[in-house]
């Protein structure tokens, strides 16, 4: 049922903009058919991918500065590269590097600057970062 | 006339990586496949249509894209699968697959780290006779810290944490 309604949604959204997907879930811009703020939305189901506690920290550090700090701020901070190089990557950088989405939402980047102070936004990035903070435990948690 | 997949007002003129193309597409699809971060393999089915943004890399590390095609795993829904089908995330990578003991691993399982936020693909396994339950197992993976495909020791690298499934 809900995989119905999110072929559906895809395709209504897809055919707004007179295009269409290769595979429906993969290429819909379903964000502009789902309630609440792109980045919310971006957030929701997207899947952490991290290899180090490092790209762990410094995705939550982006996360936390998305949640904290004005847009005119967001676009001039820097981040260490995936293998630790300082000021390599910008936020939006880091964001695509660590986080997958679900079902092909777009990444717009500058909806999803300015969706920062939406409640929802703030929400979903709260829990984005617990589910960091829980993953950073689990690695550094003794060996069994 | 075959159409585009994208684009159905538009005639296709070839098949990328089994998806119908016209040419903004398939001019879209080789500039996003230049786009893939350099660790990512294999890179050529690494994108997807993100409407307005046009064709962009997939975002995330790639490390369960990789796994999947390295043992031909294809699960999970169309949205999270690249081109040719091979799934992107490491929880759908692992669905259905049973864990196994440190002590029973064997070439060919797959690791994921204890978040399960990176995976990789057992390729040695050398027992240890004074320690039977902690064999050395050194774990092939896309390594976006290492920016390539690396083989790493499970003890040292991965700090001896992490699961095995089968």
């Amino acid at each position: 049922m809900r995989r119905g309604a999110l072929l559906l949604a895809a395709a209504l959204a897809v055919a707004a903009c007179g295009e269409r997907a290769a595979v429906p879930e993969m290429a819909g811009p379903a964000a502009s058919a789902v309630q609440g703020s792109a980045l919310a939305t971006w957030l929701r189901g997207a899947e952490v991918q991290a290899e180090t506690d490092a790209q762990r920290r410094e995705l939550r550090r982006a996360l936390a500065d998305l949640a904290t700090k004005p847009v005119g701020e967001l676009r001039a901070l820097r981040y260490a590269g995936p293998g630790g190089e300082p000021g390599q990557r910008d936020l939006v950088q880091v964001l695509r590097a660590h986080l997958l989405p679900g079902a092909g939402v777009p990444l717009d980047a500058e909806r999803l600057l300015s969706d920062a102070a939406q409640p929802d936004a703030r929400a979903a990035l709260h829990d984005k970062m617990a589910e960091i903070d829980r993953g950073l435990t689990a690695a550094s948690a003794p060996v069994r | 006339m075959a159409k585009c997949s994208i684009h159905p007002a538009l005639a296709s003129i070839a098949k990328v990586n089994g998806v119908e193309c016209c040419e903004k597409c398939k001019a879209g699809i080789a500039a996003a496949v230049k786009k893939v971060d350099k660790h990512v393999e294999p890179k050529g089915c690494f994108v997807w249509f993100e409407g307005k943004n046009g064709w962009q890399p997939i975002p995330g590390t790639g490390c369960a894209h990789w796994v999947a095609h390295e043992r031909n795993i294809k699960r999970g829904s169309a949205g999270e699968q690249c081109m040719l089908g091979f799934p992107l995330r490491v929880k759908t990578l692992i669905g259905g697959k049973s864990e196994v003991e440190l002590a029973d691993v064997k070439v060919n399982d797959v690791y994921v780290t204890p978040s399960r936020d990176h995976t990789g693909l057992v390729v040695k396994v050398t027992p240890d006779p004074k320690n039977p339950d902690t064999p050395k197992v050194v774990i092939r993976h896309d390594s976006s810290a290492q920016g390539k495909v690396s083989e790493n020791e499970f003890a040292s690298y991965f700090k001896g944490k992490g699961d095995f499934f089968r």
